[in-house]
Formats: C-alpha cells, structure tokens, sequence
C-alpha cells in the first residue's frame, strides 16, 4: 500500500498538468482549440461532428456562430468560411478554467491584467451602451491585448472591475 | 511697515498662483496654450514670431509642422496643421503641444514623474491605451523600459467626427518622462 500511494499521487498530479494546460488561455487560443484551425480539426478536438447551419447552405453568409462543450467548458466559436475551407474565427467563454499561464482569468481584474501583460498592447476600452446617443456604462470596461499593433488578441470583458468573459479573437485594422 | 508687507504677500501669493496655473494641463491645453488656437494667437501669447517653413509647401494639402518655443520659461514643442477656412486658404492651427518640464501638473497632480498606476486610476473612466516603445504617428521608438499610455476622451475613443482630445504619456520604467497634449479638430476656428 505505501509503495502504491507515491504512484497514484504522481499519477494524479501528472494528470492535473494535462488538465490545466487544456485550458490554457493565449492570444491564439484556449489549450487545443486554436484561431485559423480548420473545421476537420476543430471537429476533432471537440469529438463530435459539427452541425452548419448557415454557411455552405446559404451561399452568401459566409460566417457562423456554434456553441459546443470542449473539455466539459462551454465555448462559443466563430466560423468563417475561406476560399477552401471553414476555419476558427473566434472563441469565446465563461469558464474560470480557462487562465493564461500566468493566472489571469473569470475573476481577474484590470490591473492584474495590465501588471501581467507587460510589453503587449493593451486597450482599456469603456462601453458604450444606447444607439441613439451612447453613453458610457458605469459598470462594463473591456480590455483588448494584443503582442503586436495588430494580430489575435484576448478581449477581456469585465463588470465591476471583474472579469466575467473572454474572448480571442483576430484582430487587424481594416482601414489599411 | 504692515501695509507694504501685505501688498509684498499678495504680489508674491499672485505671481506664484499665475505661475501654478500656467503650468496646470488638461487635455484641451497647457495653461492658456490651448489647442485649437491659430498661429496669430499663439505667436501673441508667446510674444514671439513663429516660423514654420514646411507650412508654405503649397504641394501637400494637409500638411503639418513644428516649432520649439518657450511658453512661461516651458520648452514646448509645438505641433501646427493646416486648418482651411476657405478653398486655398488656411491658417496654421495649434493641434499638439510637448513638453517634460517637472512643473507642468494636471489639477490633479499627474505630470513627469508620476507612476503609471496613478494615470490609470486618475483616468479610470477613459479609453486608455498601453504601448511598447515611444508611439508617435510616424514612428515607433523601442527600447528597455519604454511604454506609451495614450489617454483619449469620447472624441478620440468614438472617432464619431466630433473633436478628438488625447493626452500622450511617455514612460520610461513605469514613471512618466514627458508627455503630449494633441487634437484632431473640426470645422474652423
């Protein structure tokens, strides 16, 4: 039994690691689940075959939202059909599993954000809510983090200074 | 003896609060500096002739330039663009100003020297951008240490056509070294 039990804790704790890092959150996605992956591989990771609703059906849309289970989390994600194939668009979720190597996460707030992403580029962006005259939100902020000026960047949505939900997303300027 | 000593304090005590608020800052202006002004009034207030010879190049249509001037014993750099009244007509409007004078402070006391965290507390309700390097509109400057936080008012964070206020800090290791006061303005002035 005591030769057992160091087995069976280095077994578990082996297995913790593969766990955490199937949740880890960067700016190219969460763990496996990566932006530009095409859909034969998404189908995949996620181990079921994904129903399309709209692209491939109506010629002209050429995006779509599914909502799926990855490793037990809800995710949402965004497909965008390219020339040859359908590929991830963008990932979106609630579940605290989800952190970035560092720790940040469902919970955190703006400054650890800020301390955490230090040389990246970082929007502290306030909501805006109303059509007809916005008016910003006492309550909402984002936070937009990119490596470079442009690329794939984690959006961070935040209530009360609190993260709430993620995003990952690419992110590139259409004007140029 | 009482009544000339008075009459010193109250000199001294309006010397240094015309000297205090010359150097406060807010994101429309530095003291009486304010963007938006033409080159007329900026040369009036600065007592001095400013020359801007990339302004007379007649083959660019907007066109921009700079002047180093001092303002109150303040070296500034002060940022000019082209601002059309008429077809072919325009005035050089005051759209940027410069500094890292130690004695220029918003009301609230953020200026050369200050923490970064005290600028994102300060400006908790803004559009607020963090970058490596030094970010100008034309370049990037890297190096160790270097970060720019731009603070932007609904104008500038909206670009809904409305004029656009933002106040550029330049940091080295965290704590502010200078910093912009710059404008995107619309219609005539």
């Amino acid at each position: 039994m005591k030769k057992i039990l160091p087995f069976l804790f280095m077994l578990m704790a082996t297995t913790a690691v593969a766990q955490n890092k199937d949740y880890i959150l960067s700016t190219d996605g969460i763990g496996a689940l990566k932006l530009g992956m095409p859909l034969t591989e998404l189908e995949k990771i996620l181990q079921t075959k994904v129903k399309l609703k709209v692209i491939n059906i109506d010629p002209v849309v050429l995006v779509e939202t599914i909502k799926a289970k990855y490793k037990g989390i809800d995710v949402e994600i965004d497909l965008w059909k390219r020339q040859d194939y359908i590929a991830v668009d963008g990932i979106r979720t609630r579940s605290p599993l989800c952190k970035t190597a560092s720790g940040i996460g469902i919970g955190s707030n703006k400054l650890q954000i800020i301390n955490a992403f230090e040389g990246y580029n970082i929007d502290i962006l306030p909501v805006y809510e109303g059509e007809d005259k916005p008016v910003k939100s006492k309550t909402k902020t984002m936070i937009n983090v990119k490596e470079e000026a442009e690329g794939y960047a984690i959006l961070f949505h935040l209530l009360n200074n609190k993260v709430v939900s993620i995003e990952i997303f690419p992110d590139y300027d259409d004007e140029e | 003896m009482k009544r000339i000593c008075l009459i010193v304090l109250i000199a001294a005590a309006s010397c240094t609060s015309a000297q205090n608020k010359e150097q406060v800052f807010s994101m429309n202006g530095l003291g009486s500096l304010k963007l938006g002004l033409s080159q007329a009034e900026v040369e009036k207030l600065l007592n001095e002739k400013i020359v801007l010879p990339n302004s007379l190049d007649t083959n660019s249509h907007f066109y921009q330039d700079t002047a180093r001037l001092k303002y109150k014993d303040i070296d500034v750099q002060l940022e000019f663009d082209r601002n059309y009244y008429a077809p072919y007509k325009f005035r050089m409007r005051l759209i940027g100003i410069r500094t890292s004078c130690t004695l220029c402070k918003t009301a609230s006391g953020i200026g050369v020297g200050t923490d970064r965290s005290k600028i994102l507390t300060e400006f908790d309700k803004y559009h607020v951008r963090i970058q490596p390097g030094y970010v100008t509109y034309y370049e990037t400057e890297k190096g160790e240490g270097k970060s720019t936080v731009s603070v932007m008012d609904d104008g500038a964070s909206l670009q809904d056509g409305s004029d656009a206020y933002t106040t550029v800090f330049y940091l080295l290791n965290r704590k502010v070294v200078s910093f912009e006061l710059k404008a995107k303005l619309t219609g005539d002035r």
